[in-house]
C-alpha cells in the first residue's frame, strides 16, 4: 500500500510544495504579527525575560505543528494565547515553584513619585492578584474583549468584568492616581 | 443600562461597542467624562505594560522552527528503518512459532518451562505492539479505564493523567490489562498482569531502548516501562495515589 501512496504523492509532489509554503507563510505572518504581545504577556505573566522568551518559542512550535487544525486566521490570536496560557501552567506542574515572590514587587507607594511613574505602575500591576492580573494583561495587551477573555480563563463574561474593575480600582487606589489628571496628560 | 453597571462598564471596559452603553455614554457630560477616564487609566495601564520586545525574537522563533522541521526530518526517516526492523523482528519471531505449531502436541507437556520474568515479558511486549500503540490516543475517559481495572481489583480515581490507550491484552497467556498514560516525556506503559501469571518478579529491568520496574499492588502486579529519560518513579507514585485496590 505504501508504494502506491507514493507513486501518487510523487504526481502532487509540486502541490505538497506549494502547500508547504503557503502553510510557512502563514506561520511567518502569525509569528511577525503576534510574537510582540505573546511576549509581553509572558513576561508580564512570569517576569523573567528568558523564560518568556522560551514560553513563546515554545509556544510557536506548537503552533506550527497544529497550524492546519487553524481554519480561521480571526481566531488566531485566541488559540496562540490559550497556547502560551497552557505552555506557561505546564512550566509551573514541571517545576512547583514560582519564579517571583509576589512580596518584591509590594512596594510601598513612594511619596515623591510623580502619579505617572512607569516603573511604580508596572510594580503596581505585578503586584496585583493572579486572578485580577491576568484577565487586565489579557485586555490590555492582546486587546481581548471581555467576552474573549471569558473564553480564555473559562470565566462568565460578568465575572470578567467583575475582575477587570477590581483591578483598576485596586490600581487606582494604588496609584493614588487623580483619574482626572490622569485625562489631561494622556486623553 | 443602570448607573452602578455603567460605571463598572466605564472603568472595566471603557471602550465596549454595545448600543446601551455607547448610548448612555453620550447621554450626559459626565458620563462621557467617566468614559474618557475609564479609556485614559486604561492607555496610562497600557502604556506601562508596553515593555520592549527582544529585537530578534521573530528570528528566533523562526530559527528554531527550522530545526524543528529538520528534526521532524530525520525522525521520519528513523520510521521507515524502524519499519524494516520490525518487519525482520516478526519474522524472526514467527519462524519459531510455525515451527513450534508443525512439531507434534506429545511435547506439550515439556513446554511447560520455567517461568519467565515479568520484565523482559513486559519490554517484548511494548517493543512488539509500539506500531499499533505510538500513536494512538483514545483520550479514554476514567470509566473505561476503571470498567476494565475493576477486573484486577482496582479502582482509578483523577490524577492518572492523560489516558492515551486502555485495553486488555494477553501478557505471555495471561490476560491483563494494557494502558499507555502520559508521563513526564513521553509515553509510558502500564501493564496490570493478574497474580496468578506465574513470572519471576523483576523490580527493574531494561534493555537499549526502554526500562521499566514492576511492584506488586493489591493482588496484581504492575509493571511500568517508558523510554530511558522517563523518571518511572514519578508514574509508579501516580498510581499509587490515583488507584485504589481491594485486599
Amino acid at each position: 500500500m505504501n508504494f502506491f501512496k507514493s507513486k501518487r504523492n510523487k504526481s502532487s509532489a509540486s502541490s505538497v510544495i506549494k502547500d508547504m509554503n503557503r502553510k510557512q507563510k502563514r506561520y511567518e505572518s502569525l509569528v511577525n504579527v503576534y510574537s510582540a504581545d505573546l511576549y509581553r504577556y509572558a513576561l508580564w505573566v512570569c517576569r523573567d525575560s528568558e523564560v518568556a522568551q522560551d514560553l513563546v518559542q515554545e509556544t510557536c512550535l506548537r503552533a506550527w505543528k497544529s497550524i492546519d487544525s487553524l481554519l480561521d486566521d480571526k481566531s488566531a490570536k485566541a488559540w496562540l494565547f490559550t497556547i502560551l496560557r497552557r505552555e506557561n501552567a505546564r512550566r509551573f506542574e514541571r517545576k512547583q515553584l514560582s519564579l517571583v515572590d509576589i512580596d518584591d514587587y509590594e512596594v510601598a507607594a513612594e511619596e515623591d513619585t510623580s502619579p505617572y511613574d512607569k516603573e511604580l505602575i508596572q510594580q503596581k500591576i505585578a503586584a496585583l492578584p493572579a486572578d485580577y492580573k491576568e484577565p487586565l494583561l489579557l485586555q490590555l495587551i492582546a486587546g481581548f474583549t471581555a467576552e474573549e477573555i471569558a473564553v480564555q480563563l473559562d470565566l462568565n463574561k460578568n465575572t470578567v468584568l467583575t475582575r477587570l474593575f477590581r483591578a483598576k480600582n485596586l490600581l487606582k487606589t494604588n496609584l493614588k492616581v487623580e483619574i482626572n489628571n490622569t485625562g489631561e496628560a494622556h486623553g | 443600562m443602570d448607573d452602578i453597571l455603567f460605571r463598572h462598564t466605564a472603568i472595566a471596559t471603557p471602550n465596549d461597542k454595545s448600543e446601551e452603553f455607547l448610548e448612555r455614554a453620550m447621554s450626559s457630560d459626565s458620563s462621557k467624562k467617566l468614559v474618557d477616564d475609564g479609556k485614559a487609566f486604561d492607555k496610562l495601564l497600557k502604556d506601562s505594560l508596553k515593555v520592549d520586545v527582544p529585537d530578534d525574537l521573530a528570528d528566533k522563533i523562526m530559527l528554531e522552527q527550522s530545526f524543528a522541521l529538520e528534526r521532524d526530518k530525520n525522525i521520519s526517516a528513523r520510521w521507515h528503518i524502524a519499519i524494516a526492523a520490525s518487519v525482520a523482528f516478526v519474522i524472526g519471531l514467527s519462524i519459531p512459532l510455525i515451527q513450534k505449531t508443525v512439531t507434534p502436541p506429545v511435547e506439550v507437556a515439556a513446554v511447560e518451562q520455567a517461568p519467565e520474568s515479568i520484565g523482559n515479558v513486559a519490554l517484548e511486549m511494548v517493543k512488539n505492539e509500539y506500531f499499533l500503540t505510538a500513536k494512538a490516543n483514545e483520550n479514554a475517559s476514567l470509566q473505561a479505564v476503571n470498567a476494565k481495572l475493576a477486573v484486577y481489583g482496582g479502582q482509578a480515581k483523577e490524577g492518572l493523567g492523560e489516558i492515551m490507550f486502555v485495553n486488555y491484552c494477553s501478557f505471555k497467556g495471561t490476560s491483563a490489562l494494557h494502558m499507555i498514560l502520559k508521563g513526564e516525556k513521553g509515553r509510558v506503559t502500564v501493564f496490570v498482569v493478574p497474580e496468578k501469571g506465574k513470572f519471576t518478579p523483576a523490580a527493574e529491568f531494561s534493555n537499549e531502548h526502554l526500562k521499566g520496574m514492576s511492584e506488586k499492588m493489591g493482588k496484581a502486579n504492575i509493571v511500568i516501562v517508558g523510554e530511558p529519560d522517563e523518571p518511572l518513579e514519578m508514574m509508579q507514585e501516580k498510581l499509587h495515589d490515583s488507584i485504589k485496590w481491594d485486599i
